[in-house]
């Protein structure tokens, strides 16, 4: 996984971002437009690109599809370091 | 924090296009003036204005009138001429509010002295200004304060629709301890439950992030002993910077979860304590409603169970289906990716799926000769009946359609109806393959027994007309696994 690669799309940085500042959080696509504001079908596909490559984790019920930031340390860190150069 | 909110208000003053469009304007009068604005620190002691001042133009000009002014300002609260010694003129104004002193703008040199009226209109611009930068900040202020609840409320929301969407306690458990685990930053968690006579806590599911792909097996917990067994006895929390464990409280403790270790190795806090608590009072509805779910679910099995036995008390095994019927139903059922409901709908189907035939007289359905036409026509009746005997029961209600369309072909050609292909019920079609294989490999008085594959051949030449390509592709399947060979070993059967 190319971290900074994946984080030259304007949306799935502005989800990272989000993630990185509050990782206690868990929350559906449309929540997370809310809070990023952005349009929801943008989102919704972000999400799952980045739950594709470990960056968030996605919960999946029948009903509904909620994601979360990694728990993975080292990818936590490249990430915090990369927020911090931009 | 009083420091921190004028240096914020400050630094937003600087950077307000309002005091752009000010300067803009006021230049236009004030011919070729220098704007000063300042901070309000320093109270009476500025000798420098070093940092805390900042200018728009580079010009050289004695400061000390200009720090006379100010402190006279900040003295008074009120607007203060000077005369520079370059003899140009200037004033400086103080951004008040009340009795605070935000900062001021000071205007030096001006050809000419500012007139009164230009003053007045230039204090109320400043006013309104001060006033406009401090509704933003407080606003700024409330929606930082409110932003991180907000986003924790829609959390606790998320996990409570996620934990509410399934009745399944094994599957409910584990994806709690993993969402507790995400919410709370932690590495380890663990739900265990009182048993009934309420003396131990059983383990029902720990996650441990460090031990991802082996499953943690612990000994179960006498309630009373340890910290687990105390906080289920007490039912109060207990909270250590590494450790958190909360009861689950109905009317009583049924259970306790734990975390502990932070991932970032930070000890817990009285918020992480507050969410694992949002959280657990959340999980007891959940693990309540699916407890519930279970024993109702019991009751209608053994319903269930208790009607079929009457069905072969009238007909024996040989004249109808074995319980090998049952599992091959369900096996069938989990190769094609049914759900948790379809599932259940399709074993109780499984079950009752020949009820109809107690509406057969037993001497036909124990006749070992072959059937006549009229006889024949009575059987075909059977998916009806059992259709019909089913209804009533309001909880069954998914389980009516595949009795009554089990014995439709795929082609049409089936009955009661003469469905065809989607038109029949997916559970159904399901059902119309194990129900021939069964009847073929376990055999009846009047037919003979076929082997497993041939009885597969058989299958497989009919698919497209009597059964469905997609069920019978997934039958093929668990034949050539050996699963159906296994299983109907297992029922005791000798088979080839």
């Amino acid at each position: 996984m190319q971290l900074s690669k994946i984080l030259q799309s304007p949306v799935r940085l502005k989800i990272v971002s989000f993630f990185h500042k509050h990782p206690s959080t868990v929350d559906t696509a449309r929540g997370v437009a809310t809070w990023v504001n952005h349009d929801l079908k943008g989102i919704e596909k972000a999400l799952e690109k980045l739950a594709s490559v470990n960056i968030l984790i996605a919960h999946r019920t029948n009903y509904v599809t909620a994601y979360a930031y990694t728990q993975n340390k080292d990818i936590i860190l490249k990430i915090g370091k990369l927020l911090e150069s931009r | 924090m009083k420091d921190d909110y004028q240096k914020e208000l400050f630094e937003r003053l600087l950077k307000s296009p309002a005091l752009e469009k000010q300067k803009a304007a006021f230049s236009q009068i004030l011919k070729d003036s220098i704007w000063w604005i300042s901070d309000g620190t320093g109270a009476g002691k500025i000798n420098s204005l070093g940092d805390n001042i900042t200018c728009d133009k580079k010009k050289v000009c004695s400061l000390k009138p200009l720090e006379k002014a100010i402190a006279k300002s900040k003295k008074s609260g009120q607007l203060q001429r000077f005369i520079c010694p370059s003899v140009r003129h200037g004033f400086c104004m103080p951004l008040i509010q009340g009795d605070k002193i935000y900062g001021f703008i000071t205007i030096c040199h001006t050809k000419e002295k500012t007139p009164d009226d230009i003053l007045t209109v230039f204090t109320a611009f400043g006013n309104a200004l001060l006033r406009e930068i401090q509704k933003e900040l407080e606003l700024f202020k409330l929606y930082e304060g409110i932003r991180p609840r907000a986003i924790a409320l829609s959390t606790t929301h998320t996990v409570h629709r996620l934990i509410s969407s399934t009745l399944d306690l094994n599957e409910l458990l584990p994806r709690l301890a993993r969402l507790c685990l995400q919410v709370l930053r932690a590495k380890r968690c663990s739900i265990l439950l009182v048993d009934r006579p309420k003396r131990f806590l059983i383990p029902r599911t720990t996650i441990d992030l460090n031990y991802k792909n082996s499953k943690i097996k612990r000994k179960k917990v006498k309630i009373g002993v340890g910290r687990e067994g105390r906080v289920a006895q007490e039912n109060a929390s207990i909270f250590k910077p590494s450790y958190l464990c909360v009861p689950l409280l109905e009317q009583d403790t049924i259970g306790v979860i734990t975390v502990s270790q932070h991932i970032d190795k930070k000890p817990f806090s009285v918020f992480d304590q507050e969410i694992l608590t949002v959280l657990a009072e959340q999980a007891v509805v959940a693990i309540k409603n699916a407890q519930l779910y279970a024993e109702q679910e019991k009751l209608t099995l053994g319903s269930i169970k208790a009607l079929a036995a009457i069905l072969n008390e009238r007909a024996p095994h040989k004249h109808t289906h074995s319980m090998a019927f049952v599992d091959i139903v369900s096996t069938l059922g989990r190769e094609m990716k049914l759900s948790l409901e379809e599932k259940r709908s399709l074993h109780y189907a499984a079950l009752l799926h020949d009820a109809g035939k107690l509406a057969v007289p037993r001497e036909i359905l124990t006749k070992s000769s072959k059937l006549t036409g009229k006889e024949y026509n009575i059987i075909k009746e059977h998916p009806v009946k059992g259709a019909e005997i089913i209804k009533p029961l309001g909880t069954l209600k998914p389980v009516v359609s595949i009795i009554l369309y089990h014995h439709e072909h795929y082609n049409g050609k089936g009955y009661p109806r003469g469905l065809k292909g989607k038109q029949i019920p997916l559970e159904a079609r399901i059902m119309a393959v194990a129900d021939a294989f069964e009847a073929m490999v376990c055999g009846r008085p009047y037919r003979k027994i076929f082997t497993v594959l041939q009885a597969a051949s058989e299958i497989k030449k009919n698919s497209g007309s009597q059964f469905d390509p997609q069920v019978v592709r997934a039958f093929l399947k668990i034949v050539k696994r050996g699963e159906i060979k296994q299983l109907l070993k297992r029922k005791g059967y000798a088979i080839k």
